[in-house]
């Protein structure tokens, strides 16, 4: 077995326990969002849990790489590996990824299906055509999100964990301070004009929220749509890049265990 | 093969663990690192593996600064539990063999049938007992020049210890590996000892070859560990 799919392997083995957990919740809660609205004799009840949980979603990866980051920690068997640092993040992400992926086709399956039959009269009517543009965009931009604040999680947990000098409150500190740091620095490069002009050069037009209105004892669904700059997703992706690669040098370089 | 620290010193936060360390081990023999509980040893051997860096000084594999890397020539048992608990054996044998390209599967396929670990357990459901020996399989099925073992009797009943000792005399090549034992249990393994050195809260307070202790001043290597550590303690 070739070392990156031993790694992947025993990724999926330690993680899988907690994903079909996950699955379970989602699965259940997408049944009572039916199961609520038959009983209301409200078909439009489906739009509140769908949006609740999709937006969970936005926390699922960051969420199950601290429980991954956290397990590993616990022994010091992930670092006793002559594998690189980038290595061993690439793994974890691509474990993560997966599992995002079939949590988002499983949601876009009950967007489907909530929008084209069960609340087919109360939603408003849209192509499917539309609906997959949509779908894929939405999905797209939420693994982005998702792996966006994943990105900054690992680079910061190898930060807390290269300081093992300090005492934990400077490391919390330092940790809290540089999320703090960054983020002046963003608003900062975003107040200035010509950075503002340039942002909104490029746009792409995306459903980006349904509405729900009331009128004849009846809630319907109404869908608007977005525009979403393109320049701010590049930038947002070479953060990644630079986040990851700087996590991966601290990994080898000074997490100790 | 030479593992080698020069002027190594290690702290965390304001505590040293290691202070000033000057230590060469070369291949063909087998060294203890004697000391009691936190004087330093384990640091020492996560020194040598790379699992931690010195603060001081330089630690060398083959003349090469340690790194992460080191690890593929060197094998490491922890004291410490190393494994994923959802794994079974067999799953834990075929990760590390994933990882280490001189993992020799034929060779853990051997040794736990000689420590009678069943392949199909599950890693949690082991007693501590076959943790000890699964730590053992995936440690010496690998054809390292150097092999590290961290208190690898700690908290095992003496047929484990005895078993442990076997597999060491029966798998460890001698003419081409260097063998480094960290124990504060010296008689367990003072049979099989060419050097002794002792270590006292990160400081290394002697060193001494097996032989001569034995046949020049007629000291078993506990009474010599005893006899330093008391001088210590009075100096």
């Amino acid at each position: 077995m070739n070392p990156m799919k031993g790694l992947l392997k025993k990724d999926y083995r330690i993680s899988r326990q907690y994903f079909w957990i996950w699955t379970g919740v989602l699965v259940l809660a997408l049944a009572a969002g039916i199961g609520l609205s038959i009983y209301a004799s409200q078909p439009a009840g489906t739009l509140p849990v769908l949006v609740l949980t999709s937006f969970v979603h936005f926390a699922f990866a960051p969420v199950f790489m601290l429980s991954l980051l956290n397990l590993e920690s616990k022994t010091q068997l992930w670092l006793y590996t002559p594998r690189r640092g980038i290595e061993l993040i690439l793994s974890k992400f691509g474990v993560i990824f997966s599992y995002q992926v079939v949590l988002q086709i499983l949601l876009s399956f009950y967007a489907a299906f909530i929008i084209f039959w069960f609340g087919r009269e109360v939603y408003e009517p849209i192509s499917f055509r539309l609906f997959l543009e949509a779908a894929v965009l939405l999905n797209a931009l939420l693994l982005m999100v998702g792996f966006y604040l994943t990105t900054w999680l690992t680079f910061l947990w190898t930060v807390f964990h290269s300081l093992k000098n300090l005492a934990k409150t400077i490391r919390w500190i330092i940790v809290i301070g540089t999320v703090f740091l960054y983020n002046i620095v963003e608003s900062f490069l975003l107040s200035l004009k010509p950075i503002k002009n340039l942002i909104n050069k490029f746009n792409v037009e995306v459903i980006s929220e349904a509405a729900l209105s009331y009128k004849d004892e009846q809630w319907s669904v109404m869908f608007g749509s977005t525009d979403i700059p393109v320049l701010p997703l590049i930038y947002y992706a070479l953060l990644m890049v630079i986040l990851i690669t700087a996590a991966s040098k601290l990994l080898e370089q000074k997490v100790e265990v | 093969m030479a593992i080698v620290l020069e002027n190594v010193s290690k702290s965390f936060g304001k505590k040293k663990a290691l202070k000033n360390i000057n230590l060469s081990f070369e291949k063909g023999r087998i060294y203890g690192l004697l000391g009691p509980n936190g004087s330093g040893k384990s640091t020492m051997l996560k020194l040598m593996t790379g699992l931690t860096f010195p603060t001081n000084g330089t630690v060398t594999l083959n003349g090469h600064p340690v790194t992460r890397k080191s690890s593929e020539q060197v094998a490491y048992l922890t004291e410490l539990d190393m494994f994923y608990d959802v794994f079974t054996v067999r799953e834990t044998v075929n990760y590390m063999a994933s990882q280490f390209a001189d993992f020799n599967i034929e060779k853990a396929k051997e040794l736990l049938q000689e420590l009678t670990l069943d392949p199909t357990q599950k890693v949690r459901s082991l007693s501590k007992g076959n943790r000890g020996r699964l730590k053992l399989v995936t440690t010496l099925s690998r054809d390292t020049d150097a092999i590290l073992l961290d208190e690898p009797f700690s908290g095992l009943d003496p047929m484990v210890r005895d078993s442990i000792i076997n597999s060491l005399l029966k798998y460890i090549d001698f003419e081409n590996q260097v063998l480094i034992i960290a124990t504060h249990e010296i008689t367990e393994i003072e049979s099989l000892l060419d050097e002794a050195i002792a270590i006292h809260y990160g400081t290394v307070i002697g060193q001494e070859s097996v032989e001569t202790l034995r046949e020049e001043q007629g000291l078993s290597v506990l009474q010599w560990f005893k006899q330093i550590s008391r001088e210590q303690g009075e100096g």
